[in-house]
């Protein structure tokens, strides 16, 4: 009993530990976006200080055009998120559960594109998408990420778990095969689907030199890559800069508090049994 | 009136060299409860399923109520199926699974409800229409199932090893309902297992099958009593029958390493010469309650005997089986739970001729 308790105090501590560690950063930038700058960078730094303001959020708002970024960000997040999953939910179904000569070999294709880092082939799709006319758009940003190998890889392996008898038993209750894909099959899929749309939304929002690299016109920038570029201006104004993190990264937050249920579930990939 | 007629169905898998169904002919009779039974791998599902148009034949003709239905849809032909894990959809309710096939089929809502509720009135349902299957155990699930194909009111069911995740105790209670079911339903039932007692217990008629090929139809007495080939003796009925590879010299069975001398009767011995068996092997098979150890028996049948060495007893109250050897032949005698005896004890037992089966050691096919 006593050693129980011994390993839970230990335990304890060491999660606390490891919760303070992630969660202090964030409580930096919020605490620093409502500071006035000489206490952001003020030597010994201190956590708190004794004056708070609004200006750098109003700052921000000024020197940047931040509702254009976060309007592009949301564009190009959705429409990735949207698209992506669609797509990969397909391919993945498809991969999983149609008989058709190659599956494996496409299916190991998709795998190997994994595998390759976006430095390799960053410059190639610069280029490609610069014949195309595609840089400074949103088509340009987007469908490049309309599907994702790790998607695809995801929703596979959900549906290959899926008993085939589900599947059977739809087509004797005169299911044709997009039927039994929609009707059965996506609804049964709903935390993964929910999981990979976090994980792209995720993706695409914190998305830095993809976005940077595709859009070279100031009022297609994203958030990420607007406020990593003010960042290198000049003189870095730290008080601007986090409040329009802050700004950033509240939309994401608010999205996983809701789905957080899903999301656990479905990183657990402990859908359903039968 | 529904009849299902299988005229010399094959069926080849991609890519493999072999058939795993070859030359089966069957005619399912109208409201007849036919049985699929063998061991793994030897076609039976594969069968329904093609019965079911969730496989293609690969050969021969498929009739359901004397139209060929080789090329329908699964869902144009009159079927309904249950399968072995039940195959509910897990994000509908009860109500909502039971219904979902008449919904798919434009059904109006009353007729759907008032089928779905009647379904659920003769399988005890009703309390649980509201919930989700994984809030159901395992027989109330397998009852879901039977509910759905009940509601589709088709006249043939197809049934693929329904109680093969079910306990030993539920898979009983099961047993009953489906046969109990299958009379007032009217339907024409086709049944897949592997359990030979579910066969012998559910079926108008059984159908043998072994690597793909049928070994014998019939009436579960007539598949017991005459057994056409080794396979079909030793697959039905449990213990299995005990089989002696024995020489026949015109008057004796004899089995010379494990001293074996049984004296055929004139008759029997007569019919073997005929067929050109003397100087030759032979197979005989009998039953494991036709090995006699009752004392009477033994007396009346002294050229009969056997001299063996219980290994292994099993008292199951009326009854015990006793797994015995002699030499290094092992069989299994089922006796009067009276005649029970401890492993260790040597046991005479006398071979009731009347109920003995020979078959030719090459073809394995039985001596009529």
């Amino acid at each position: 009993m006593k050693r129980t308790n011994k390993h839970s105090v230990l335990s304890n501590i060491l999660l606390i530990i490891v919760l303070i560690s992630v969660v202090f950063p964030f409580l930096w930038v919020l605490v620093s976006s409502f500071k006035n700058e000489a206490d952001i960078i003020n030597y010994p730094p201190k956590m708190f200080a004794g004056h708070y303001t609004l200006a750098n959020y109003v700052d921000i708002w000024k020197t940047i055009p931040m509702t254009r970024y976060i309007i592009n960000t949301m564009i190009y997040a959705v429409g990735v998120c949207v698209i992506s999953i669609t797509l990969d939910s397909f391919s993945g179904y498809a991969l999983a559960r149609m008989r058709f000569r190659g599956r494996t070999f496409f299916y190991y294709v998709v795998m190997v594109t994994m595998f390759i880092p976006f430095a390799i082939t960053m410059i190639p799709l610069f280029m490609e998408l610069s014949e195309f006319g595609m840089i400074n758009t949103y088509p340009g940003l987007i469908i490049p990420h309309a599907t994702t190998a790790f998607g695809i890889f995801m929703m596979r392996s959900f549906f290959v778990g899926l008993p085939e008898d589900l599947a059977e038993a739809a087509r004797l209750d005169g299911l044709n095969e997009f039927q039994i894909y929609f009707r059965i099959m996506l609804p049964l899929a709903k935390p993964q689907l929910i999981t990979l749309a976090i994980f792209s939304l995720m993706g695409s929002w914190n998305d830095l030199l993809y976005p940077m690299l595709m859009t070279t016109d100031q009022s297609m920038r994203t958030l990420a890559a607007g406020l990593a570029l003010i960042g290198g201006q000049h003189i870095t104004y730290y008080g601007p800069v986090m409040a329009g993190t802050i700004i950033s990264m509240l939309p994401l937050f608010i999205i996983y508090m809701f789905a957080q249920k899903y999301f656990i579930q479905g990183s657990a990939m402990s859908g359903m049994k039968e | 009136m529904s009849s299902v007629s299988l005229e010399h169905i094959y069926k080849k898998y991609d890519g493999s060299d072999e058939y795993s169904v070859t030359d089966f002919n069957l005619e399912v009779k109208d409201k007849e409860f036919i049985v699929f039974v063998g061991p793994s791998g030897c076609g039976k599902s594969t069968t329904l399923r093609m019965i079911s148009g969730l496989e293609e034949i690969t050969k021969g003709t498929l009739k359901i109520n004397g139209e060929v239905a080789n090329t329908k849809a699964p869902k144009d032909r009159d079927i309904a199926m249950v399968f072995q894990n039940y195959a509910l959809y897990p994000h509908m309710t009860v109500y909502q699974n039971m219904a979902f096939g008449l919904k798919m089929r434009k059904y109006d809502k009353d007729q759907i409800d008032k089928r779905v509720k009647h379904a659920a009135t003769i399988l005890g349902l009703t309390e649980f229409l509201p919930k989700r299957p994984s809030a159901l155990s395992g027989g109330q699930r397998q009852r879901v199932a039977l509910g759905r194909a009940i509601v589709r009111d088709a006249p043939i069911f197809l049934m693929d090893e329904p109680l093969s995740n079910l306990d030993a105790k539920l898979r009983v209670s099961m047993r009953t309902e489906i046969a109990r079911l299958h009379r007032s339903l009217d339907t024409t039932t086709i049944y897949v297992t592997h359990d030979q007692t579910e066969a012998m217990t559910m079926a108008d008629r059984i159908v043998v099958m072994k690597d793909g090929a049928v070994q014998q139809i019939g009436t579960p007495a007539e598949v017991y009593d005459n057994p056409v080939n080794v396979f079909v003796g030793g697959f039905i009925g449990a213990p299995p029958m005990n089989f002696f590879t024995l020489d026949f010299d015109g008057k004796y069975l004899t089995d010379k390493k494990n001293g074996i001398q049984l004296l055929l009767r004139t008759e029997q011995a007569r019919k073997l010469i005929q067929r050109g068996y003397e100087g030759k092997s032979i197979i005989l098979g009998i039953r494991p309650e036709n090995i006699r150890v009752d004392k009477e028996f033994v007396v009346a049948h002294p050229d009969t005997t056997i001299n063996g060495e219980i290994v292994v007893s099993e008292l199951l109250g009326n009854e015990s089986q006793l797994y015995c050897k002699v030499n290094d032949k092992n069989y299994i005698a089922k006796v009067n739970a009276r005649d029970h005896e401890e492993p260790g004890t040597k046991k005479v037992a006398s071979f009731d001729l009347d109920r003995v089966h020979f078959f030719d050691p090459e073809t394995e096919l039985v001596l009529k």
